[in-house]
């Protein structure tokens, strides 16, 4: 217990195309059969620390011994071989393909006249997820499994290939509460089977829930690092981020004004027409109220929203902004009622990455008078206003011409947040705003949704986040197969596990606490 | 970034006139005559020289209907069917009201010709946003299709039976664009295509017509998201590419032909496509990029006459030329629309 299973030292790298310094003397040791947490802002290095131990990205400087013996791993299947393996964040399986088959994939061992003995890998399979406590069924077609299962089909294949050292790359962010824990169980019965395991995160909760030990990088370097026990919270979030954020404190309560929008009865057809894959959802949001939407992803809300930013045609009733009917009207129609909206997905949707930070802010005003008379932009005019708006919310970009795809994600967030907000809205739907965010962006845009539902504006936050949900919302819903299950005060007595199985579909509509 | 890419066409142009010489040095007798008139021979006279610019100003204008729609993201390939189709109504008016005054007559034509041209391309563009018809294979077929049928009325209706081949008859030359550098076909019409080029560059540049189609073009997902009427821009930019392409064809004609001759468009359409993806897709870089490829078509032409080169010899220089060109324009290109096309 005592040696090192995996030493990583000083080591240095700097990717080439931009310059930019991922890792500077960064130093990571692991001992043998323990969980160990690797935490850090986005940027801090982490992914490309772990990248370099899997051979996907080379290190410019600096030394890894496995076992005591060095290694150089100059391609993923050099790491693979070593015993190393990695379940990504994102999965990447075959869907028309059974468990079993993507367990196995690329190492298929294969019998005579190189044909594939079904039965064999099925057989392997099972053993193994059996052995390994990752109870799933090695005949199921990958298309229907959930987040969790996709992810133990990833946890099977490192195991399947004989790894021994395991790394996890935020394994949490796509599930639900209930898989979490189940995935944590999985995590100790492989501590217990003598792996090791390394969990990126910066999940704090989970850090102490699970872990054994922790470092800590910060900007390319070990901050710090050593037993769980001595650390706390506090501690660890200040050294990420160099300065204390307070996340306990929940935001200051808005007084409840009259409803600004109004939702009733909504329904949307899904792709084929057969289904509705929105069900006749009625809601109302007051000014100054931060209404929360939790859910599983895929169960309707990114319908709902795109549906009521006017991007999907509703199939009955009616949407609401004051006393206007906005339903079915088109996007600029809609934005112009004073409606903004803040999709999930902001490397494509909420921002355009080839063009500028200028043209981004302006890809929503630039038709307005302030900005362009008889068909042509006053480019200064714009080029000013965006000025002004990378100022005010201090995004890090030397001018506006600057592409969006050079920022982080903090920064690409700071811009489509600059741009929506500075439109005056009076309701505003935001959906997973913080997802991948780091400490410091994430309190950057719950300082900015504060300030916003001070101003009286309508909010719906739409997050399978639940701690953020909790942290914001004054009141929750559930939303699970396309229905509304659950309206919750958000109140102190109100848990995560209460809501978690609301969105597990585990009560039916009518248990629901407040309606 | 910029410049970057700029050197990789710079190199390529080279690599690709290299390999130019390579096969001149080759086939030929006397290499060093053979090479010299091939290179430098669109110089070696005002004739020669004129002759060059004048091929070049059809291919400014297709180049510049090529890169708007390709600005837009929206794949115009029927840029050859567009031209023929508008030269032909831009002649058969012209033709028919030979007795209004030209300073009436040739704007309104070039009116018209822009619609016949833009009217064809918006089609495929409205197929497009509103029957998910995939442009790139209806303006094609559209155009080929067109280009039949004109060559029906030229073979028939509207042939000039003194004509010993399909043509239609002579306006009247009052109506041809004047010469420049006589006696080479150089015209003032490459003041007109020069205009135009230069107030498209300001109208993507600084018009709201201009950021609509480059940020459709970019991201159709986001543009959608924000608010942009993505299929009216859509159409607006394929309008303007076939009204440019047709452009291209009646100037032509005003220029050069002074009648519609069947087949006279050499390819005008599809080197076009070639020269907005040198000059990628900015308006401005149009210019030089047609001049470059009028100067290969006039070095085969003047080499065939002056060394012992034939014509064909001279055209596989030439398409080795624009294979490497396009082949490395297209990928960058192709990159880029595939980013666009992932995102829908």
């Amino acid at each position: 217990m005592n040696k090192y299973m995996l030493e990583m030292r000083n080591i240095c790298k700097t990717y080439e195309d931009n310059g930019v310094v991922a890792l500077y003397n960064a130093s990571l040791f692991v001992r043998k059969g323990t969980v160990h947490a690797l935490v850090g802002e986005n940027g801090a290095g982490k992914t490309t620390m772990m990248k370099i131990l899997c051979g996907i990205e080379k290190k410019n400087k600096g030394h890894i011994f496995l076992n005591g013996k060095e290694l150089e791993p100059k391609s993923a299947k050099e790491a693979f071989k070593a015993g190393i393996g990695m379940v990504q964040q994102h999965f990447r399986l075959i869907e028309d393909f059974t468990v079993a088959e993507n367990v196995v994939l690329g190492k298929e061992r294969s019998g005579r006249f190189g044909f594939i003995n079904r039965k064999k890998i099925i057989e392997d399979v099972a053993r193994l997820s059996h052995e390994s406590r990752l109870e799933l069924d090695p005949e199921l077609i990958s298309a229907n499994l959930s987040a969790g299962q996709r992810q133990k089909v990833e946890i099977l294949r490192t195991l399947y290939r004989g790894a021994d050292l395991i790394i996890f790359d935020e394994p949490t962010t796509v599930l639900t509460e209930q898989e979490i824990e189940e995935l944590f169980k999985i995590m100790r019965t492989l501590k217990k089977h003598g792996k090791t395991i390394i969990f990126i995160t910066h999940k704090l909760d989970e850090v102490f829930k699970i872990s054994d030990e922790v470092t800590i990088l910060r900007r390319g370097k070990n901050i710090a690092s050593g037993d769980i026990n001595n650390f706390d919270r506090e501690k660890i979030s200040y050294l990420m981020v160099g300065e204390d954020i307070d996340f306990e404190k929940r935001a200051s309560k808005g007084i409840k004004k009259e409803a600004v929008f109004k939702v009733e009865d909504l329904c949307i057809k899904g792709r084929d027409d057969l289904v509705d894959e929105v069900k006749g959802v009625s809601f109302e949001i007051a000014k100054g109220e931060i209404l929360g939407i939790a859910g599983i992803a895929g169960n309707g809300q990114l319908q709902l929203v795109e549906a009521l930013a006017g991007l999907k045609k509703v199939s009955s009733g009616k949407i609401m902004l004051k006393d206007r009917e906005i339903t079915n009207l088109k996007v600029r129609e809609i934005r112009d009622a004073g409606l903004v909206y803040i999709p999930e997905d902001r490397m494509n949707e909420g921002a355009s990455c080839e063009s500028s930070i200028l043209e981004n802010i302006m890809a929503t005003k630039y038709y307005k008078r302030e900005f362009s008379q008889n068909g042509w932009i006053d480019r200064r005019k714009s080029y000013t206003f965006a000025n002004k708006l990378i100022k005010k919310y201090e995004i890090k970009a030397s001018s506006p011409s600057v592409k969006v795809g050079m920022l982080s994600g903090g920064n690409i967030q700071k811009v489509i947040i600059a741009r929506e907000f500075s439109s005056d809205p009076e309701v505003l739907i935001v959906c997973e705003p913080t997802w991948g965010l780091d400490v410091r962006s994430t309190k950057f845009v719950y300082d900015s949704l504060c300030e916003m539902r001070a101003d009286g504006k309508a909010i719906l936050l739409v997050s399978s986040n639940l701690d953020e949900v909790l942290y914001l919302a004054d009141r929750i819903l559930v939303m699970y197969k396309g229905e509304l299950v659950a309206s919750l005060e958000n109140s102190k007595e109100l848990t995560k596990s209460l809501i978690g199985e609301y969105m597990m579909g585990l009560h039916s509509k009518e248990r629901s606490e407040v309606w | 970034m910029k410049n970057a890419s700029l050197l990789r066409t710079f190199i390529t142009i080279m690599v690709a006139l290299g390999i130019g010489i390579i096969v001149i040095a080759f086939t030929s007798s006397e290499p060093a005559n053979a090479i010299k008139s091939f290179f430098i021979g669109p110089f070696s006279n005002v004739y020669f020289f004129g002759n060059m610019l004048a091929a070049s100003i059809p291919l400014m204008l297709t180049g510049l209907a090529a890169s708007i729609a390709f600005s837009a993201s929206a794949f115009n390939l029927g840029l050859e069917g567009q031209l023929y189709i508008s030269a032909l109504v831009g002649t058969y008016i012209t033709w028919k009201f030979q007795g209004l005054s030209p300073f009436i007559l040739i704007p309104l034509v070039l009116v018209i010709s822009f619609f016949t041209g833009g009217v064809i391309a918006a089609f495929s563009g409205y197929l497009k946003v509103r029957r998910n018809v995939n442009e790139l294979i209806s303006s094609l077929l559209i155009s080929y299709t067109l280009m039949y049928m004109g060559d029906f009325f030229l073979e028939g209706p509207f042939k000039d039976p003194l004509a010993g081949l399909a043509a239609s008859p002579y306006f009247d030359s009052t109506f041809m664009f004047s010469k420049i550098l006589p006696p080479s076909d150089l015209h003032t019409g490459i003041f007109i295509a020069i205009g135009i080029i230069i107030i498209v560059y300001f109208v993507m540049k600084k018009s709201i017509v201009g950021f609509e189609i480059t940020l459709t073009g970019r991201n159709k997902i986001f543009s959608k998201y924000a608010g942009i009427p993505v299929s009216r821009v859509t159409v607006v930019a394929m309008l303007m590419s076939g009204g440019f392409a047709g452009l291209a064809g009646i100037i032509d004609i005003y220029g050069i032909h002074g009648r519609m001759i069947r087949g006279y468009s050499a390819g005008y359409g599809w080197n076009g496509i070639a020269v907005a993806l040198i000059a990628r897709n900015h308006p401005l870089l149009v210019i030089p990029a047609a001049i470059f490829f009028a100067y290969l078509e006039s070095g085969a032409n003047v080499a065939s006459l002056f060394s012992d080169i034939t014509p064909e010899i001279a055209r596989i220089i030439q398409a080795a030329v624009f294979y490497l060109i396009t082949a490395e324009g297209l990928l960058s290109f192709i990159k880029a629309r595939k980013e666009a096309v992932s995102n829908g």
